[in-house]
């Protein structure tokens, strides 16, 4: 691993120190969130599993009913009914926080009837088959926000992953070396300059034994 | 709070039930014809669009960039009038797997 290009000395060593503790800090934290993202993570996935279950299965029966409906009728006709629909729908967008992600929230608000054809027109089961759907749209947005969610969830747990793994096998890995290697070079220092000192003592030593 | 619409991309038959209730329709021809018609779409004004599992295929090999990940519209593969042929169900199994970095058997079937 990569030893930091540092002056070995002390104040280096202090400093060091207690980065590599910041790090290890940061380290756990980083890796409790990670596990807190998986959880709700999981929780939405299974959610929007049956969520989706639910509107499939919905959907399905809101098209049969719907396609029942426009056998009765020409193309042309349909589309002469449906040409300017009375209805609207809004949604409200806000914005919420999961483990401090951002995630929009949607809800929904219509306005207006559906009744924008011609009773005489078109057959009863328009009806029905409007309703089916009027039901289904509020699943289908909770869907839309679920799936909208897992993504921006996934996208966070791979950021914190990342996140997680340089701490873990580079930062504190080449902070722990460094901080050896300066431990070392100041221990060797250290003998260094006790070899010298006790030459310098044998010299003298000799030199008041010479002079007798 | 912004006020925004829902949009929907599909074919004449998923489509035009959704108009009556209030969705902002987009009919496409053909499946084919979808990438013109993304290109085309008011995109600042939409929360949520609905694409149909045909169209949405389409565009997810022709677009660049689809789906947007982090910025609305929010995109929804839903089943078009001739059934689910499991997209949607398929895309979020991919984040799945991105995310985790694997995925445990049958932890996503039902």
């Amino acid at each position: 691993m990569a030893r930091i290009n540092v002056n070995p000395n002390r104040m280096e060593l202090l400093k060091l120190r207690r980065r590599t503790a910041i790090a290890k800090r940061g380290h756990k934290l980083l890796k409790d969130k990670l596990d807190e993202l998986m959880k709700q993570f999981m929780g939405l996935i299974r959610e929007s599993g049956s969520l989706r279950d639910g509107v499939e299965k919905k959907l399905a029966e809101a098209y049969t009913v719907f396609s029942i409906a426009r056998s009765e009728v020409t193309t042309e006709e349909v589309e002469e009914a449906l040409a300017v629909p009375s209805a609207t729908l809004d949604l409200k967008v806000k914005d919420e926080r999961i483990m401090g992600v951002k995630v929009p929230h949607f809800e929904i608000e219509f306005s207006g009837g559906y009744d924008c054809y011609g009773l005489a027109t078109t057959p009863m089961a328009f009806d029905a088959a409007l309703q089916h759907y009027r039901e289904l749209l509020p699943m289908l947005i909770a869907l839309a926000e679920i799936e909208n969610n897992i993504r921006l969830l996934a996208i966070e747990i791979e950021k914190t992953r990342r996140r997680v793994n340089a701490l873990e096998y580079v930062l504190i890995p080449s902070l722990e070396e460094t901080v050896t290697y300066i431990t070392m070079k100041l221990d060797e220092m250290e003998r260094s300059y006790r070899t010298q000192l006790m030459k310098i003592k044998s010299m003298q030593d000799e030199e008041v034994r010479a002079r007798g | 709070m912004d006020e925004m619409k829902l949009a929907m991309i599909g074919g004449f038959t998923s489509v035009a039930g959704f108009k009556a209730v209030g969705v902002d329709s987009y009919v496409v021809a053909s499946p084919q014809d979808g990438p013109a018609v993304w290109e085309a779409l008011p995109r600042e004004r939409y929360a949520v669009v609905m694409i149909t599992e045909p169209v949405y295929e389409v565009l997810l090999e022709r677009v660049p960039d689809f789906p947007a990940l982090e910025d609305l519209p929010v995109v929804l593969a839903i089943p078009a009038v001739s059934g689910s042929i499991g997209l949607g169900r398929a895309g979020i199994k991919k984040r799945v797997e991105k995310a985790l970095g694997s995925v445990i058997e049958g932890q996503n079937e039902e």
